[in-house]
């Protein structure tokens, strides 16, 4: 069960964005579906900071926030440059929904339970997220400075993923460990 | 007299800070852009200095491998390690461990 979740969500997730792929997301829509995407990273870093106690995990944490924080305010700096108002859009809503059933799972959990759930979600949505943007945002996107932002930031997001997947591994020497 | 004695100390100063400069050998940059480190593998010699140059608007580290640097790179402020021992070091960030580099220390 905790292992479908995830695959359910990212299902329903990919297929949302490959139905918005039909008709070609907007650079207002772009905009607002890389920002939520953002946004919602920062809400379980959050979580995790206030549930969390182990130091590795929550050194992550502070990096998603202090990252994604930093990608948004650059993106917030484009639209603006650019005199474009993000628009709301059924991806986003999406995003948005399944990352508020997320977070009331997260918050359910506490100790080693939490920490294992927390990077695990951070592997699996870094992952769907990093496909969207490389698959669906970047290649939609028109304006140029749009894309490259688009293009640095799935470079950050594949490197949270990677971090992501380290301390995964970690956690799972460490629970094997204290079994020894 | 009073201006001889100050020309005196500040020149003593000067090569006093020149002498320290030569033996701390010579510099290398390291520029780190769109995250890579560019380039991604630098020749020093024992006794120089790496300077790594951050360019992105996100923080990284520059950590070896090895356990024998880890170097804080934040933004807009450079950073430095002194190589002090023959080797190839294998590094890469820590916060996003798909960049890598390589630094080549000879005698």
């Amino acid at each position: 069960m905790k292992i479908i979740a995830p695959i359910v969500a990212g299902v329903v997730f990919a297929t949302t964005l490959s139905a918005r792929a039909a008709d070609t997301p907007t650079d207002p829509q772009i905009a607002h579906i890389a920002y939520t995407a953002g946004l919602v990273d920062i809400g379980y870093a959050e979580i995790a900071l206030q549930r969390s106690k182990n130091k590795v995990v929550r050194e992550f944490a502070m990096e998603m926030v202090k990252d994604h924080k930093a990608v948004n305010d650059k993106a917030l700096a484009l639209v603006k440059k650019l005199g474009v108002t993000p628009e709301d859009n059924a991806t986003s809503q999406t995003i948005a929904g399944q990352a508020a059933a997320k977070r009331a799972e997260l918050k359910r959990l506490s100790g080693a339970a939490f920490d294992r759930a927390y990077a695990e979600n951070e592997v699996a949505y870094h992952s769907l997220v990093n496909a969207a943007v490389d698959t669906q945002l970047i290649p939609s996107a028109s304006n140029g400075e749009l894309k490259d932002l688009l293009k640095v930031g799935l470079k950050i997001f594949q490197g949270h993923q990677q971090h992501a997947e380290h301390m995964v591994e970690w956690l799972a020497r460490k629970r094997a460990a204290s079994k020894e | 007299m009073r201006n001889i004695a100050l020309h005196a100390v500040f020149s003593s100063l000067f090569l006093l800070a020149g002498a320290k400069f030569a033996s701390a050998g010579e510099s290398a940059s390291v520029v780190i852009a769109d995250l890579e480190f560019k380039p991604s593998t630098i020749t020093v010699r024992v006794g120089d200095t790496v300077t790594w140059i951050n360019k992105d608007f996100v923080e990284h580290t520059a950590t070896s491998r090895d356990g024998v640097f880890d170097v804080a790179t934040p933004k807009s402020r450079p950073a430095q390690w002194r190589a002090q021992k023959v080797g190839d070091f294998t590094y890469y960030c820590r916060l996003h461990p798909n960049m890598t580099g390589t630094i080549r220390v000879t005698r």
